[in-house]
């Protein structure tokens, strides 16, 4: 039983067998052209950020990845307070998940297992990258339906902001290991991340934008680290 | 220098296991006052059940899990409900103990098993890997294991650990299931169940893999030998006073489940368990007249030589002890329909719809009726 | 796990293999002189797979149609079980069915359909299902599946049931239609 999103897991392991060192940083995101075109007036004001979906774990020194219940609360933290940041530097407002009864949990939850698809989906397929499917970013559909529209009313929100992500972060062991393996000649693997993040319109599940990050260094538990990242990300972001 | 060795040696001896110096829990105890590691694996296993009951595999039956419940509280009094059981909604022959103390047993093994004293010989063993917090010593074995495995192999480095390894199906060490198994049967006998069924549980198990050539991961699978285990607690059980069996209490509380498990293995093509099960006129005797049906529909997918006429004879059967049941006509319709018989499979065929008119596979019959030109 | 694995397998081989885009003024399919089928436009074919045919319209996570022939002393994967030229639809439905079941990782699995239908002009059956993931997410299948002398073919469907599944429905009948035996 993982908990490490099995479709972010997938992106692992294409950003290590694909290495795709120096891409610009447009290429790690995907905008629905509509976002661009669309009035002042019309774009996302109030954003909710929902409960990142994070699995922070330890790589150990014999390559065993346990998930750290800790930093991974640390992390997500670190995500959104670095959202909230981004946002009141661009007079956007945020709001988080209030509580909510348990009904209303397991559709927010649904929803999320969808999004987590469209982001993998987005990542390969959607950004025009492969020209057999450049027809799916012109002609952009991706959307979470309007089931998540009660939250609008909940919360005042008219999009919704997910980070999705994994960061294994390596033991002091594993780097130990690292060291000791490179004196056999051997290269093991040490930490690293994927991270996305995406926006969805509340009342019709449209996916606006969507960015990603790999890393081989990343420490999401670190404030300023987590900072940069949601930074870089919305570098990307069409500016209102 | 040359700093290989030196390099291998740092390495192997790097991490040392502390397995020892955790001791059992005897009481129940807040995940808020766990040190950090275990914390974590309890906090995984939250989200573990989460998962479970989202996806719908807790097995649908509030009064089988609170009956499982009632045995799990009676052989660990003083954790006060806390080592929480559930059934879940699986053919296999399992049950694991998660690190946060939640027990799963699944309806393949429920449905095998004779009566109570054999499922809290199951129920007992598992607690004891809760108690003893085996999977936290586990995890900590892992880990330093596949150091060695590491500096050794050098190759097959897993990029992911798996918190299933630590559950009963994949296997805790030899120690400590022999430690469950003996903590296990010191619970039944002391909650008073006869101590005789603790070996029974396993023989009767071994009698049922064999019969149904069962090649899959089971409960058992990387517990010490099976025949092992029956002759250690035949062993531990030879002085021991009589308890309760609770025989007639199992049967009951099983009896929507056990219905369950019989149309699973249908739905599934696992002719063979229902053969087992429902040519053993004793147990036989547990079921509703329905079950008629059940090992009909056995001989049918079987389909050894004879098994045409016993088919015929259950789906018989069936209709006469149970009028009421549809899916008895219906497979006496199809029958016949293929027999070229089709005044007697339309019969048929129109007597299933009127006892089942919103059948899901309404549309077939239908068709068949046309095709038989009535 | 395995289920796990080998949708990584595929999603990682999907990554580094080609795909094609349906050409609108090309879209008939033909496989092994056996059968054809006409592909909708806006869909994807992927130009390896294990499947005779396999497309996608956003990506596979979000929907595929499969498409499979095999022959009848081919063990179904998870039964065991072989299939036979005289089947009857139902009981194609009912292979159909355990071999979805005997899926342990699929959670709350249900039948929401199942009736007759025809594939190329021959009797065939129509099984409609959904299953949960882990966090809830209903997935549903649509599979239609026929046995002749040649063997089984089966056209599956698949996709989440929030949104997807009702998207690419109509494209997914369309192209069963459009399947003509030579």
């Amino acid at each position: 039983m993982y908990r490490i999103s099995t479709y972010l897991l997938a992106g692992l392991l294409l950003f290590g067998s694909m290495s795709l060192p120096g891409l610009a940083q447009a290429a790690y995101s995907a905008t629905n052209p509509a976002l661009t075109t669309q009035p002042q007036a019309e774009r996302p004001k109030k954003f909710l950020l929902l409960p990142p979906q994070m699995f922070v774990g330890e790589i150990s020194a014999g390559g065993v990845i346990q998930k750290q219940e800790d930093w991974t609360r640390q992390s997500s933290e670190n995500l959104l307070l670095a959202a909230e940041a981004v946002m009141r530097d661009r007079q956007l407002q945020t709001v988080r998940l209030p509580a909510l009864d348990e009904q209303s949990m397991e559709i927010i939850e649904s929803h999320i297992g969808l999004y987590d698809r469209l982001a993998l989906a987005i990542y390969l397929y959607g950004r025009g990258q492969d020209s057999a499917w450049k027809h799916r970013h012109d002609a952009w559909d991706y959307t979470l339906g309007n089931g998540l529209s009660f939250l609008r009313e909940k919360t005042g929100a008219d999009s919704a902001l997910i980070f999705i992500g994994t960061d294994i972060i390596s033991s002091g062991g594993r780097k130990a290991a690292f060291t000791a393996a490179l004196l056999l000649g051997v290269v093991i693997p040490l930490g690293q991340s994927f991270i996305t993040v995406g926006l969805a319109d509340l009342k019709t599940g449209d996916i606006r934008w969507m960015s990603y990050d790999q890393s081989m260094s990343l420490d999401s538990r670190e404030a300023e680290e987590a900072e940069k990242l949601v930074q870089d990300f919305f570098k990307t972001y069409p500016a209102p | 220098m040359n700093m290989k060795p030196v390099a291998l040696t740092l390495l192997a001896l790097s991490s040392l296991a502390r397995a020892e110096d955790i001791l059992p829990w005897s009481h129940p105890v807040s995940p808020a006052t766990l040190a950090r590691d275990e914390h974590n694996l309890w906090a995984e296993s939250e989200q573990f059940d989460r998962a479970l009951a989202r996806s719908g595999k807790v097995f649908d039956d509030p009064a089988l899990n609170a009956y499982l419940q009632d045995i799990m509280n009676r052989l660990y009094p003083e954790f006060g409900g806390k080592i929480r059981v559930r059934a879940l909604g699986s053919a296999s022959l399992n049950a694991f103990a998660l690190p946060n103390g939640s027990v799963y047993i699944n309806t393949g093994l429920l449905a095998r098993l004779q009566n109570e004293a054999q499922l809290a010989t199951v129920l007992a063993h598992e607690g004891a890997h809760f108690v003893h917090r085996h999977s936290f010593q586990q995890a900590e074995h892992t880990k330093n294991a596949a150091v060695f495995a590491m500096v050794v192999g050098m190759a097959g480095i897993p990029l992911l650990g798996d918190i299933a390894a630590l559950s009963s199906m994949m296997g805790f060490s030899r120690e400590h299931e022999n430690e469950a198994d003996s903590i296990g049967y010191q619970r039944l006998v002391r909650a008073g169940y006869a101590a005789s069924e603790a070996a029974k549980t396993f023989e009767h198990l071994i009698a049922e893999i064999k019969a149904l050539e069962i090649n899959e991961p089971f409960f058992f699978a990387s517990h010490p030998k099976l025949q092992d285990r029956v002759d250690s607690f035949t062993e531990l059980s030879r002085d021991a006073r009589n308890g309760q069996t609770g025989h007639e209490t199992f049967v009951l509380a099983t009896k929507k489940l056990r219905l369950y498990a019989l149309q699973e293995d249908l739905d599934a093509y696992r002719y063979k368990q229902l053969i087992l099960v429902l040519e053993d006129t004793r147990r036989r005797r547990e079921y509703p007249p329905e079950a008629s049906f059940y090992l009909g529909e056995a001989y049918r997918l079987r389909a050894q030589d004879g098994d045409s006429e016993k088919s015929e004879r259950e789906y018989t059967l069936s209709t006469e002890l149970s009028p009421e049941f549809a899916p008895a006509h219906r497979a006496l319709g199809i029958m016949r329909y293929r027999q070229g018989r089709l005044a007697e499979a339309t019969q048929h065929f129109r007597h299933y719809l009127q006892l089942a008119p919103n059948a899901l596979d309404r549309d077939y019959i239908e068709a068949y009726l046309k095709e038989s030109g009535t | 796990m395995k289920r796990t694995f080998g949708l990584l397998l595929i999603l990682l081989l999907s990554a580094c293999a080609p795909w094609s885009a349906i050409d609108p003024d090309s879209r008939n399919i033909a496989v092994k002189q056996d059968y054809t089928l006409e592909a909708p436009v806006g869909w994807v074919k992927r130009n390896y797979d294990i499947y005779d045919v396999f497309l996608s319209r956003d990506g596979p996570l979000l929907n595929f149609i499969a498409v499979r022939r095999e022959a009848h002393d081919q063990e179904l994967k998870r039964s065991k079980r072989k299939t036979s030229a005289d089947l009857l639809p139902h009981e194609i439905a009912e292979l159909v069915i355990a071999e979805q079941k005997a899926n342990e990782q699929l959670g709350a699995f249900t039948v929401l359909s199942n009736r007759p239908a025809r594939i190329g002009g021959k009797p065939a059956a129509r099984v409609h299902t959904r299953w949960k993931t882990e966090r809830g997410l209903p997935i549903e299948r649509l599979t239609y599946a026929m046995v002749d002398q040649k063997g089984r073919l089966a056209l599956i469907y698949e996709a989440p049931g929030l949104v997807y599944f009702p998207k690419g429905l109509a494209d997914f009948e369309t192209l069963v239609k459009s399947v003509a035996f030579q």
